[in-house]
């Protein structure tokens, strides 16, 4: 019988949550598939930034990655309307929207070349700073990081007026360390698991937005698995995801703890009224609707769900 | 049959294709057994356009050229000459000073030796330092400066071991004026015992020397303060001093006129650039392929058997990076070697700050060795002089700079001794 | 260190002629890539430490104009110097170094190119693939393919114009 390899990268590093589950992931495939399958696993960002992993998927290099809401941008850009910045106040409305919109996901995913295996989710995006923030006003004097070709961070930034240095993932570390960036945005989980936190002592307790994720595999890959490793990918990968889901909104709630025993001192007094951050949230929609990167009416329908969701829940 | 293909490959570097080449055909080959598009070479070559510090090698860089081209290394001998000129072995210790100075600047791409040597050695043998004595000082200082900011081989190191340069060149600031040290006193014992006489010291000589070399001086010591005190970062230094050092030589010592600017000054940036960032790109694209072999983590494993505590591993390590230096120039060491010691280092403990002025230090050395000593070519093409007897010139010198390696290597301390636990 | 050329375009064979202009040209183009990447940098300097503002794209464009000027200035150095590990070379004597420098042109020549072809193809794909608004990064990193297929005609170009005088070489 043919044995298979899939070579999945991720940018987690070794020993964090995102990765220890997706090795039991792995671990677990290669069991049930009796070693037809197995994984190569490439962390902590040792085949680059996002976009450098989809470039090795698309020779052939790679075949799979977890990627976040950057990477699935450059697969399927409409899926990351659940990241509008300001959009959501709970998990519960995040899981209601993605629910109703799951079955487009996962046809957009095919028709562009990957099968989504499992859906995650990498939780509220916060500010992490060297200087106390407190306002957009405050925002616009820091060096502040954007992930480079970010178009949803662009259009954010360029609505909120603030001046952001584009730099890859895998140089924000040092960059913190040299200044030529001051302020960065992260889910406290993922501050801690790239040891951002060692140097911004301040953490804005605003959530910016859902930073979302999934366990992707190249169709390329995908379709020459024969039918029975498919239907083990999907069930594991299923599996794995929710697990993913699950403990990365637990270790969030964690990590705050952590982040405050290493003396971060958390600012949740924000000066700008929830009006200011809403017309931010429309205008930057609109500037990603205006590219079709975003399409207009799929955010009207997470809108129209969202609101739907909100009145049901306001009668209970 | 891969031990067929490594040893071709050597050959043909050996017999001088451009290494560039030979590791692109390494590469190539590599990607073919792999069953790989060689496609994906690029993808890593793609990804130097992400790095927010390589901007500053091409900036050092034209600085460094500005000023050699500008007649600085003139001004800096004046002035350290009145400054320092009437100490035991004055001269001498002028020459290792200015030469550290120099190699800082010009990126330890060997221009020290041309630009200095031709100024430094007649003035030695005419104060009767011994030809021999002479040949070797200049040869060994040609790398002298080598971890004082902002040298070109610290920023290659910091970009391509992930590590922050300005905490490397911190670490650097021990280690290198010891080095400095060291070779100083020796030059003053040496000059002693041969009867060298000392000069008197003249006040207003100095005066005139620092009206002259001030600006110059001013360079240096921005940059290290505004690096090292955190007030910019290092492409912010590096674009400050490339504007300032032609300002300097256009406007203020009118040096260079607008010709020699585009024929000298930028053009010549432009090809040293080039031909180092090209083997950079490559050997990032082999990297890659050794990451998609998983060899690091083979190699690792296969040390674990053998090697048990961190000072057996710094052993190997520096028997295995001076043999490294004998066959290799400092910048092809970086972008080939440092990924493959890194992940070793790192499992043993090692600081990888530590091991970047370990690794810095074993190829300072190798700038003395033969086959391959920079140094040694260049000196011999400067002084006219056989390679072998430049080699046992700076003998005496190349020797403390082992005692000092040994220090460097076991005592990090001096390297880290700013890091709070 | 050859800086400018002091040999004029005179008395020499078309190719040998040919190289020289290309060579201009090249140049001409890495010196404005480093002085605009010099310029840009200072601007973004003052503009970010003053006035909390940067040039949307600016960062982006400096570190390709690193691609340019290196890909054009080793374009450059096939003329000059690019750095080798001639341990064997440095011990032969002169007659053999002009023996092998046309079998090296060649043989990088050959090695330049087939990476050119990668080059063009991994550029296409980024081309292909550039979300909305990025297109002109891809734009951007022709220089790769570019680079090496110009690499490929200088060496080509050495090969057919063999070895030259060593003394112009550093
Ligand atoms: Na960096
Ligand atoms: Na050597």
């Amino acid at each position: 019988q043919d044995t298979y390899v899939l070579k999945f990268a991720t940018l987690a590093p070794q020993g964090s949550t995102w990765m220890n589950i997706i090795a039991d992931w792995a671990k677990a495939v290669e069991q049930e598939s009796r070693g037809r399958l197995t994984f190569k696993l490439y962390s902590g960002g040792v085949s680059g930034d996002e976009p450098d992993v989809l470039r090795k998927i698309r020779f052939g290099q790679l075949h799979g990655g977890a990627m976040t809401g950057h990477g699935i941008g450059y697969i399927y850009s409409p899926v990351r309307v659940l990241e509008i910045p300001f959009l959501f106040r709970s998990y519960d409305e995040i899981d209601h929207v993605r629910a109703q919109l799951m079955p487009d996901i996962r046809k957009g995913f095919r028709d562009n070349g990957f099968e989504l295996l499992g859906w995650m989710e990498v939780g509220f995006i916060q500010l992490f700073s060297k200087h106390p923030i407190y306002s957009l006003e405050d925002l616009r004097k820091r060096r502040i990081w954007l992930w480079q070709g970010d178009p949803l961070g662009t259009a954010f930034f360029t609505a909120s007026g603030i001046s952001p240095v584009p730099l890859p993932i895998t140089e924000v570390f040092t960059s913190l360390s040299t200044g030529l960036i001051d302020t960065t945005i992260a889910p406290p989980l993922g501050a801690i698991a790239l040891q951002w936190f060692s140097k911004t002592p301040y953490m804005t307790e605003i959530p910016v937005m859902d930073g979302i994720g999934g366990l992707l595999v190249s169709r390329q890959f995908f379709d020459k698995l024969p039918a029975d490793l498919q239907e083990l990918l999907r069930r594991t990968g299923d599996e794995a995801g929710k697990r993913l889901l699950v403990e990365t909104r637990r270790d969030n709630a964690k990590s705050l703890q952590v982040l405050k025993q290493h003396g971060i001192t958390f600012t949740n007094e924000w000066k700008d009224s929830d009006a200011v951050l809403y017309d931010l949230r429309d205008r930057a929609a609109a500037a990603l609707a205006k590219d079709n990167y975003i399409p207009a009416a799929l955010y009207t329908r997470a809108r129209r769900e969202l609101d739907a969701y909100r009145a049901r829940k306001g009668k209970q | 049959m891969t031990l067929a293909i490594v040893a071709l490959l050597v050959l043909i570097a050996a017999l001088g294709v451009p290494l560039f080449v030979v590791l692109g055909a390494g590469s190539l080959i590599a990607t073919h057994a792999a069953g790989l598009d060689p496609a994906v070479m690029l993808v890593e070559m793609l990804r130097l356009t992400s790095s927010p510090n390589l901007m500053a090698i091409p900036l050092f860089t034209l600085a460094g050229v500005t000023l050699a081209r500008g007649g600085a290394p003139q001004r800096l001998v004046q002035l350290f000459n009145a400054g320092f000129g009437w100490m035991p072995g004055g001269l001498a210790v002028v020459a290792l000073t200015v030469c550290a100075f120099f190699t800082a600047f010009s990126g330890a791409s060997g221009v020290t030796i041309l630009a200095l040597g031709g100024l430094l050695y007649p003035m030695l043998t005419g104060e009767n330092y011994s030809k021999r004595f002479s040949l070797g000082l200049l040869t060994a200082s040609g790398s002298l400066g080598l971890l004082f900011p902002p040298s070109l081989a610290v920023l290659l190191y910091g970009i391509v071991a992930g590590v922050s340069i300005e905490h490397l060149f911190t670490a650097g600031i021990v280690p290198g004026t010891i080095l400095l040290v060291m070779l100083a006193l020796y030059a003053m014992v040496t000059s002693h015992r041969i009867g060298i006489p000392r000069h008197t010291f003249s006040f207003a000589a100095l005066v005139a020397a620092a009206r002259a070399g001030f600006w110059d001086i001013l360079l240096p010591v921005g940059i290290i303060g505004g690096l090292l005190g955190g007030y910019v970062t290092v492409t912010e230094a590096a674009s400050c001093a490339a504007a300032w050092a032609l300002l300097l030589e256009t406007v203020i010592h009118r040096r260079l006129n607008t010709r020699a600017v585009y024929y000298g000054v930028f053009r010549e940036t432009c090809v040293l650039v080039g031909s180092l960032l090209i083997i950079l790109g490559i050997a990032l694209g082999l990297t890659n392929l050794l990451i998609d072999a998983q060899v690091p983590m083979k190699m690792l494993s296969l040390l674990e058997q053998d090697v048990h505590s961190q000072l057996q591993f710094l052993l190997l390590l520096n028997i295995f990076l001076l043999a490294v230096g004998c066959v290799m120039d400092i910048f092809s060491a970086t972008m080939v070697i440092v990924p493959l010691i890194l992940p070793l280092a790192q499992h043993f403990g090692v600081d990888p700050v530590h091991l970047g002025i370990i690794f810095l230090a074993n190829l300072e050395i190798g700038y003395l060795t033969p086959p391959v000593g920079i140094n040694l070519f260049l000196a011999s093409q400067r002084f006219r002089e056989p390679i072998l007897g430049l080699f046992r010139a700076a003998l005496p010198f190349l020797l403390i700079m082992l005692v000092w390696l040994a220090l460097v290597t076991y005592l990090p301390p001096l390297s880290l001794w700013w890091k709070k636990i | 260190m050859t800086g400018q050329d002091s040999h004029s375009a005179r008395n020499r064979t078309w190719t040998a002629r040919l190289e020289y202009y290309f060579t201009g040209i090249e140049s001409a183009f890495a010196i404005f890539g480093l002085a605009l990447m010099l310029a840009l940098s200072l601007v973004e300097i003052v503009l970010r430490n003053f006035l909390h503002y940067s040039i949307p794209g600016a960062d982006v464009l400096i570190r390709h104009l690193v691609l340019w000027v290196s890909f054009l200035g080793a374009v450059m150095a096939v003329r000059e110097r690019h750095i080798k590990v001639e341990i064997i070379a440095a011990w032969l004597p002169e007659i053999w170094h002009r023996r092998l420098e046309r079998p090296i042109f060649l043989f990088s020549a050959l090695v330049c190119g087939v990476i050119g072809w990668a080059a063009a193809r991994f550029w296409y794909q980024e081309w292909l693939n550039a979300p909305a608004g990025e297109q002109w990064i891809a734009l951007l990193s022709i220089v790769i393919p570019m680079g090496f297929v110009l690499l490929t005609l200088h060496f080509a170009m050495r090969f057919v114009i063999g070895p030259r005088a060593r003394a112009r070489t550093p």
